[in-house]
């Protein structure tokens, strides 16, 4: 039944960040010594990575690998275990507020969270009142 | 009943003629043109040919620590479409490096060519020894082989990089139409010597080293557009009679 399913949401949410640049790399016909380049690492450095010996680089070359794979920034932050500058500081600057916001999103769907984050985005728009 | 052996038994040709070899680049270089769309121009992206056309990962590697050998380039393991090439050759950190990484990968994409039929394994058994083919390279590459496998590999490797009828023709616009022979190299010899004691910061004063220098000065403006080593060039030049270590011998 769902047991194949589950295995392979399993596997895919393992797939180190080196396996997703290469996977996404691959996908854009980029080989390993033109992305490299274009990221302004060495091919051994990227190679390095992609076959997960060397750890993720810092995110602003996150970011920049990004940019050249025309993926999402946020996407290949979190793949690195890293989180986005200014996401930490969100979370630094209110650490009670914002925790508990996340712990209590954390059970919704996805479709729930985008409506949220559409309220969010509303809310942010119109002028505060206080 | 089906056989156990997940690889079948190696069954390497000994000896393929030059002229087969240079065929089986040919054919490879025309279907990769006819997939890019683009003419074929000197300077062989070797990269895309072995990681977009064929399909095959490409890794830098410390293989000389891995497999405890200075001499060792470039690895392949056929059944993972895998190819390895040594750190050392790594071009962002040593451009000069350049010619030695395609050629390497080159070679790398001849094992592939010529010799991956004998070993792709079995589909049905594949797995049973997925673990044990994974470790193990199908072919470790050193410099100055001699295995048949590996000569053929560095033939192909020449073909590829250096097709006949374009270096021909980069010979022609850089030394125009006629050969030229070492004997004719000899007035400039100090010259020649001098600038290539300067490019190479040193070297050895023997005659061999010597000629090989001054043939590897006339191959350099040419290696420099098909992206290859000057040595290499030379060897490609002679091979089609546009440089010669001997004159033509004089009726009189």
């Amino acid at each position: 039944m769902g047991t194949l399913a589950e295995l392979k949401t399993m596997s895919s949410k393992k797939k180190h960040f080196g396996e997703l640049i290469r996977e996404k790399r691959t996908v854009k016909k980029l080989t390993l010594r033109k992305f490299a380049d274009r990221v302004g690492l060495s091919p051994t450095y990227v190679s390095q990575i992609e076959q997960g010996n060397f750890a993720p680089p810092p995110v602003d070359r996150i970011r920049k690998m990004a940019e050249v794979l025309e993926a999402d920034a946020d996407e290949l932050i979190v793949a690195a275990g890293r989180m986005a500058e200014d996401v930490a500081g969100l979370i630094e600057k209110r650490p009670i507020e914002m925790a508990s916001f996340l712990r209590h999103a954390k059970g919704l769907t996805p479709q729930q969270v985008e409506q949220l984050t559409k309220m969010a985005e509303d809310m942010s728009k119109k002028p505060k009142k206080d | 009943m089906m056989s156990m052996t997940a690889i079948k038994q190696p069954n390497e040709p000994k000896f393929l003629p030059d002229k087969h070899i240079e065929e089986h680049a040919e054919v490879l270089l025309a279907q990769f043109a006819q997939q890019s769309g683009e003419p074929l121009a000197p300077g062989i992206p070797v990269d895309d040919i072995a990681e977009v056309f064929l399909g095959l990962t490409v890794e830098m590697m410390d293989l000389q620590t891995l497999f405890g050998d200075t001499d060792v380039n470039g690895a392949i393991w056929i059944p993972q479409k895998k190819i390895g090439i040594d750190q050392s050759l790594d071009t962002q950190a040593n451009k000069r490096k350049e010619g030695r990484y395609h050629y390497t990968l080159a070679h790398e994409i001849g094992h592939w060519w010529l010799h991956r039929q004998f070993y792709m394994p079995d589909t049905a058994q594949g797995l049973l020894h997925a673990g044990a083919s994974a470790a193990q390279p199908t072919y470790v590459c050193r410099d100055k082989s001699k295995a048949p496998v590996e000569v053929q590999a560095n033939k192909f490797a020449a073909y590829l990089l250096m097709p006949a009828k374009l270096v021909r023709t980069s010979w022609r616009e850089i030394h125009g139409l006629d050969a030229i022979t070492l004997d004719s190299l000899r007035q400039r010899q100090t010259k020649i010597i001098a600038a290539d004691v300067l490019y190479r910061g040193g070297m050895a004063m023997d005659p061999k080293t010597i000629d090989n220098a001054m043939l590897e000065h006339v191959a350099r403006p040419v290696a420099e557009r098909f992206k290859v080593s000057a040595e290499a060039m030379m060897y490609r030049l002679e091979a089609l009679g546009l440089l010669l270590r001997k004159s033509e011998p004089m009726l009189f």
